[in-house]
Protein backbone atom coordinates (compact mmCIF):
# COMPACT_ATOMS: atom_id res chain seq x y z
CA UNK A 1 0.00 0.00 0.00
CA UNK A 2 1.16 3.54 -0.58
CA UNK A 3 2.59 5.69 2.19
CA UNK A 4 1.00 8.64 3.97
CA UNK A 5 2.46 12.11 3.50
CA UNK A 6 2.89 12.09 7.28
CA UNK A 7 5.18 9.19 8.27
CA UNK A 8 3.68 9.14 11.78
CA UNK A 9 0.33 8.14 10.22
CA UNK A 10 1.69 5.23 8.18
CA UNK A 11 0.77 2.55 10.65
CA UNK A 12 -2.88 3.56 11.14
CA UNK A 13 -3.19 4.20 7.41
CA UNK A 14 -1.93 0.72 6.55
CA UNK A 15 -4.50 -0.84 8.89
CA UNK A 16 -7.31 1.21 7.42
CA UNK A 17 -6.27 0.61 3.79
CA UNK A 18 -6.14 -3.18 4.24
CA UNK A 19 -9.57 -3.16 5.86
CA UNK A 20 -11.02 -1.00 3.09
CA UNK A 21 -9.59 -3.08 0.26
CA UNK A 22 -11.00 -6.27 1.75
CA UNK A 23 -14.41 -4.66 2.19
CA UNK A 24 -14.31 -3.19 -1.33
CA UNK A 25 -13.41 -6.41 -3.15
CA UNK A 26 -15.31 -8.91 -1.03
CA UNK A 27 -18.45 -7.00 -0.13
CA UNK A 28 -18.97 -3.71 -1.90
CA UNK A 29 -18.35 -4.96 -5.45
CA UNK A 30 -20.60 -7.94 -4.77
CA UNK A 31 -23.45 -5.69 -3.75
CA UNK A 32 -23.25 -6.79 -0.13
CA UNK A 33 -21.79 -3.74 1.53
CA UNK A 34 -23.74 -0.56 1.79
CA UNK A 35 -21.76 0.85 4.69
CA UNK A 36 -18.04 1.00 5.11
CA UNK A 37 -17.16 -1.37 7.93
CA UNK A 38 -13.78 0.23 8.46
CA UNK A 39 -15.06 3.51 9.89
CA UNK A 40 -13.46 2.97 13.32
CA UNK A 41 -10.05 2.50 11.70
CA UNK A 42 -10.68 5.46 9.43
CA UNK A 43 -11.38 7.65 12.45
CA UNK A 44 -7.94 6.85 13.90
CA UNK A 45 -6.23 7.52 10.59
CA UNK A 46 -8.14 10.73 9.98
CA UNK A 47 -7.32 12.01 13.46
CA UNK A 48 -3.62 11.58 12.73
CA UNK A 49 -3.86 12.99 9.21
CA UNK A 50 -5.87 16.09 10.11
CA UNK A 51 -3.18 17.48 12.39
CA UNK A 52 -0.49 16.66 9.80
CA UNK A 53 -2.41 18.59 7.13
CA UNK A 54 -2.83 21.55 9.44
CA UNK A 55 0.87 21.62 10.30
CA UNK A 56 1.75 21.71 6.62
CA UNK A 57 -0.90 24.27 5.71
CA UNK A 58 -2.52 21.89 3.25
CA UNK A 59 -5.94 22.12 4.93
CA UNK A 60 -6.43 25.65 3.57
CA UNK A 61 -5.59 24.59 -0.01
CA UNK A 62 -8.06 21.73 0.30
CA UNK A 63 -10.96 23.97 1.26
CA UNK A 64 -10.76 25.83 -2.05
CA UNK A 65 -10.38 22.67 -4.13
CA UNK A 66 -13.40 21.09 -2.41
CA UNK A 67 -15.46 24.07 -3.39
CA UNK A 68 -14.39 23.63 -7.02
CA UNK A 69 -15.14 19.93 -6.99
CA UNK A 70 -18.76 20.39 -5.91
CA UNK A 71 -19.90 20.66 -9.50
CA UNK A 72 -18.44 17.22 -10.22
CA UNK A 73 -20.81 15.73 -7.69
CA UNK A 74 -23.75 16.96 -9.69
CA UNK A 75 -22.55 15.00 -12.70
CA UNK A 76 -21.29 11.88 -10.94
CA UNK A 77 -23.42 11.30 -7.88
CA UNK A 78 -26.61 10.43 -9.70
CA UNK A 79 -27.73 7.81 -12.14
CA UNK A 80 -29.75 8.05 -15.28
CA UNK A 81 -27.90 11.08 -16.49
CA UNK A 82 -28.26 9.97 -20.05
CA UNK A 83 -26.62 12.94 -21.64
CA UNK A 84 -23.32 12.30 -19.88
CA UNK A 85 -23.62 8.56 -20.43
CA UNK A 86 -24.25 8.84 -24.16
CA UNK A 87 -21.46 11.36 -24.36
CA UNK A 88 -18.88 9.11 -22.69
CA UNK A 89 -19.91 6.17 -24.85
CA UNK A 90 -19.52 8.26 -28.00
CA UNK A 91 -16.13 9.35 -26.76
CA UNK A 92 -15.08 5.76 -26.11
CA UNK A 93 -16.21 4.64 -29.57
CA UNK A 94 -14.44 7.55 -31.19
CA UNK A 95 -11.20 6.76 -29.37
CA UNK A 96 -11.51 3.06 -30.16
CA UNK A 97 -11.97 3.71 -33.86
CA UNK A 98 -9.38 6.41 -34.33
CA UNK A 99 -6.98 5.80 -31.48
CA UNK A 100 -7.48 9.43 -30.56
CA UNK A 101 -10.18 12.09 -30.47
CA UNK A 102 -10.72 13.52 -33.90
CA UNK A 103 -11.39 17.17 -33.27
CA UNK A 104 -13.13 17.64 -36.60
CA UNK A 105 -15.64 14.88 -35.91
CA UNK A 106 -18.99 15.39 -34.24
CA UNK A 107 -17.65 14.21 -30.93
CA UNK A 108 -14.72 16.61 -31.21
CA UNK A 109 -17.10 19.50 -31.67
CA UNK A 110 -19.25 18.26 -28.80
CA UNK A 111 -16.15 17.97 -26.65
CA UNK A 112 -15.18 21.54 -27.50
CA UNK A 113 -18.64 22.76 -26.59
CA UNK A 114 -18.61 20.71 -23.41
CA UNK A 115 -15.25 22.12 -22.41
CA UNK A 116 -16.37 25.67 -23.01
CA UNK A 117 -19.49 25.08 -20.98
CA UNK A 118 -17.44 23.82 -18.09
CA UNK A 119 -14.90 26.62 -18.09
CA UNK B 1 -5.38 25.66 -22.81
CA UNK B 2 -3.98 22.37 -23.99
CA UNK B 3 -5.70 19.01 -23.89
CA UNK B 4 -4.02 15.70 -23.37
CA UNK B 5 -6.00 12.52 -23.95
CA UNK B 6 -5.13 8.89 -23.80
CA UNK B 7 -6.90 5.55 -23.73
CA UNK B 8 -5.68 2.10 -22.81
CA UNK B 9 -7.14 -1.37 -22.57
CA UNK B 10 -6.26 -3.66 -19.69
CA UNK B 11 -6.75 -7.42 -20.05
CA UNK B 12 -8.39 -7.72 -16.65
CA UNK B 13 -12.00 -7.60 -15.48
CA UNK B 14 -13.45 -4.30 -14.32
CA UNK B 15 -13.67 -5.70 -10.77
CA UNK B 16 -9.94 -6.50 -10.77
CA UNK B 17 -8.97 -3.16 -12.27
CA UNK B 18 -11.17 -1.10 -9.96
CA UNK B 19 -9.77 -2.95 -6.92
CA UNK B 20 -6.13 -2.69 -8.00
CA UNK B 21 -6.71 0.98 -8.80
CA UNK B 22 -6.79 1.69 -5.05
CA UNK B 23 -3.22 0.54 -4.80
CA UNK B 24 -1.96 1.81 -8.10
CA UNK B 25 0.81 3.73 -6.35
CA UNK B 26 2.01 1.01 -4.00
CA UNK B 27 5.61 -0.29 -3.94
CA UNK B 28 4.68 -2.89 -6.60
CA UNK B 29 4.53 -0.03 -9.04
CA UNK B 30 8.14 0.74 -9.79
CA UNK B 31 7.34 3.12 -12.62
CA UNK B 32 5.23 5.81 -10.97
CA UNK B 33 7.84 6.77 -8.39
CA UNK B 34 6.88 10.44 -8.68
CA UNK B 35 3.88 9.66 -6.44
CA UNK B 36 5.27 9.52 -2.90
CA UNK B 37 2.06 9.43 -0.85
CA UNK B 38 -1.67 8.81 -1.23
CA UNK B 39 -3.97 9.79 1.63
CA UNK B 40 -7.70 9.25 1.93
CA UNK B 41 -9.49 12.37 3.16
CA UNK B 42 -13.09 11.23 3.16
CA UNK B 43 -15.14 8.30 1.98
CA UNK B 44 -18.79 7.34 2.00
CA UNK B 45 -21.40 5.27 0.20
CA UNK B 46 -24.37 7.29 -1.03
CA UNK B 47 -27.48 5.72 0.48
CA UNK B 48 -29.63 6.52 -2.52
CA UNK B 49 -27.44 5.49 -5.44
CA UNK B 50 -24.93 3.12 -3.80
CA UNK B 51 -22.11 5.16 -5.33
CA UNK B 52 -18.86 5.16 -3.36
CA UNK B 53 -17.41 8.67 -3.17
CA UNK B 54 -13.80 9.14 -2.09
CA UNK B 55 -11.59 12.19 -1.66
CA UNK B 56 -7.84 11.64 -1.76
CA UNK B 57 -4.75 13.77 -1.48
CA UNK B 58 -1.93 12.67 -3.75
CA UNK B 59 1.58 13.88 -3.03
CA UNK B 60 4.12 13.96 -5.85
CA UNK B 61 7.77 14.73 -6.03
CA UNK B 62 9.21 15.22 -9.43
CA UNK B 63 11.90 17.11 -11.14
CA UNK B 64 10.26 19.68 -13.37
CA UNK B 65 12.47 21.30 -15.99
CA UNK B 66 14.72 23.82 -14.21
CA UNK B 67 13.22 26.94 -15.78
CA UNK B 68 9.72 25.75 -14.92
CA UNK B 69 10.69 24.86 -11.34
CA UNK B 70 12.11 28.33 -10.73
CA UNK B 71 8.92 29.83 -12.14
CA UNK B 72 6.96 27.70 -9.69
CA UNK B 73 8.94 28.85 -6.69
CA UNK B 74 11.56 26.16 -6.45
CA UNK B 75 9.61 23.44 -4.66
CA UNK B 76 9.53 19.94 -6.11
CA UNK B 77 6.77 18.52 -3.88
CA UNK B 78 3.26 19.06 -5.13
CA UNK B 79 -0.24 18.02 -4.11
CA UNK B 80 -3.20 16.88 -6.15
CA UNK B 81 -6.79 16.67 -4.92
CA UNK B 82 -8.83 13.83 -6.35
CA UNK B 83 -12.52 12.96 -6.04
CA UNK B 84 -13.60 9.56 -7.29
CA UNK B 85 -16.93 7.88 -7.84
CA UNK B 86 -17.47 4.14 -8.10
CA UNK B 87 -20.82 2.99 -9.42
CA UNK B 88 -20.87 -0.79 -8.96
CA UNK B 89 -24.19 -1.16 -10.73
CA UNK B 90 -23.23 0.44 -14.01
CA UNK B 91 -19.59 -0.65 -13.46
CA UNK B 92 -17.98 2.69 -13.81
CA UNK B 93 -15.13 4.38 -11.97
CA UNK B 94 -14.74 8.13 -12.52
CA UNK B 95 -11.82 10.05 -11.03
CA UNK B 96 -11.52 13.81 -11.24
CA UNK B 97 -8.39 15.57 -10.06
CA UNK B 98 -6.97 19.04 -9.76
CA UNK B 99 -3.58 20.41 -8.74
CA UNK B 100 -3.43 22.17 -5.36
CA UNK B 101 0.11 23.40 -5.62
CA UNK B 102 0.94 26.24 -8.01
CA UNK B 103 -2.80 26.56 -8.67
CA UNK B 104 -2.41 30.33 -9.02
CA UNK B 105 -0.25 29.92 -12.12
CA UNK B 106 -1.23 26.60 -13.59
CA UNK B 107 -4.49 24.66 -13.67
CA UNK B 108 -4.37 20.94 -14.39
CA UNK B 109 -7.69 19.15 -14.48
CA UNK B 110 -7.72 15.46 -15.14
CA UNK B 111 -10.56 13.03 -15.63
CA UNK B 112 -10.12 9.27 -15.74
CA UNK B 113 -12.86 6.72 -16.45
CA UNK B 114 -12.60 2.94 -16.13
CA UNK B 115 -15.36 0.94 -17.79
CA UNK B 116 -15.64 -2.70 -18.84
CA UNK B 117 -15.26 -3.56 -22.53
CA UNK B 118 -16.06 -7.23 -21.87
CA UNK B 119 -15.92 -9.66 -18.93
CA UNK B 120 -12.14 -9.75 -19.16
CA UNK B 121 -11.22 -6.38 -20.62
CA UNK B 122 -11.36 -2.89 -19.12
CA UNK B 123 -10.98 0.42 -20.85
CA UNK B 124 -9.16 3.36 -19.32
CA UNK B 125 -9.85 6.80 -20.75
CA UNK B 126 -7.87 9.79 -19.54
CA UNK B 127 -8.29 13.42 -20.39
CA UNK B 128 -6.30 16.31 -18.98
CA UNK B 129 -6.81 20.03 -19.50
CA UNK B 130 -3.82 22.21 -18.82
CA UNK B 131 -4.16 25.99 -18.59
CA UNK B 132 -1.38 28.40 -17.70
CA UNK B 133 -2.91 31.25 -15.72
CA UNK B 134 0.12 33.45 -15.31
CA UNK B 135 -0.21 36.88 -16.79
CA UNK B 136 2.33 37.83 -19.38
CA UNK B 137 3.53 36.62 -22.69
CA UNK B 138 1.56 34.05 -24.56
CA UNK B 139 4.87 32.45 -25.44
CA UNK B 140 5.61 31.77 -21.77
CA UNK B 141 2.13 30.41 -21.18
CA UNK B 142 2.46 28.13 -24.18
CA UNK B 143 5.80 26.85 -22.96
CA UNK B 144 4.41 26.14 -19.48
CA UNK B 145 1.43 24.28 -20.96
CA UNK B 146 3.64 22.42 -23.42
CA UNK B 147 6.03 21.23 -20.71
CA UNK B 148 3.14 20.10 -18.50
CA UNK B 149 1.42 18.17 -21.27
CA UNK B 150 4.76 16.58 -22.15
CA UNK B 151 5.13 15.41 -18.55
CA UNK B 152 1.55 14.12 -18.62
CA UNK B 153 2.20 11.90 -21.59
CA UNK B 154 5.43 10.60 -20.08
CA UNK B 155 3.66 9.79 -16.80
CA UNK B 156 0.78 8.20 -18.71
CA UNK B 157 3.13 5.77 -20.45
CA UNK B 158 4.92 4.91 -17.21
CA UNK B 159 1.58 4.77 -15.41
CA UNK B 160 0.29 2.10 -17.77
CA UNK B 161 3.44 -0.01 -17.36
CA UNK B 162 3.42 0.38 -13.58
CA UNK B 163 -0.28 -0.41 -13.27
CA UNK B 164 0.17 -3.59 -15.33
CA UNK B 165 2.61 -4.84 -12.66
CA UNK B 166 0.16 -3.95 -9.88
CA UNK B 167 -2.63 -5.84 -11.68
CA UNK B 168 -0.45 -8.89 -12.16
CA UNK B 169 0.65 -8.88 -8.52
CA UNK B 170 -2.93 -8.35 -7.31
CA UNK B 171 -4.14 -11.33 -9.31
CA UNK B 172 -1.34 -13.50 -7.96
CA UNK B 173 -1.89 -12.46 -4.34
CA UNK B 174 -5.65 -12.89 -4.72
CA UNK B 175 -5.35 -16.43 -6.07
CA UNK B 176 -2.85 -17.34 -3.34
CA UNK B 177 -5.28 -15.97 -0.76
CA UNK B 178 -8.10 -18.01 -2.27
CA UNK B 179 -5.99 -21.16 -2.19
CA UNK B 180 -5.12 -20.52 1.45
CA UNK B 181 -8.78 -20.08 2.34
CA UNK B 182 -9.68 -23.25 0.44
CA UNK B 183 -7.03 -25.22 2.30
CA UNK B 184 -8.27 -23.84 5.60
CA UNK B 185 -11.88 -24.85 4.92
CA UNK B 186 -10.67 -28.28 3.79
CA UNK B 187 -8.68 -28.83 6.97
CA UNK B 188 -11.67 -27.72 9.04
CA UNK B 189 -13.86 -30.15 7.15
CA UNK B 190 -11.48 -33.04 7.75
Amino acid sequence: MSASLAPECNEVKERYDSCFLKWYSEKYLRGKGTTDECSALFKDYKHCLTSALKERGIDKMLEDAREDHKENDAANMRRGCEYVDIFSRLLLTSIEQNGTINLDSGIGTALGGFTRLKM
Amino acid sequence: MKVFSNSETFDYSWEEVSTANWRKYCPWNEKSTHVIAVDTLSRHVDAETGILRTERLITCKQSAPKWLASLMGGTDVSHVFETSYVDPESKKVTMVSQNLTWSNILSCQEKVVYQPLSATKTQFVQEAKVTALCGGWQKVKNAVEEATVCRFSENARLGKEGFETVLEMSRRVFSEEKLKQKKQTESVAL
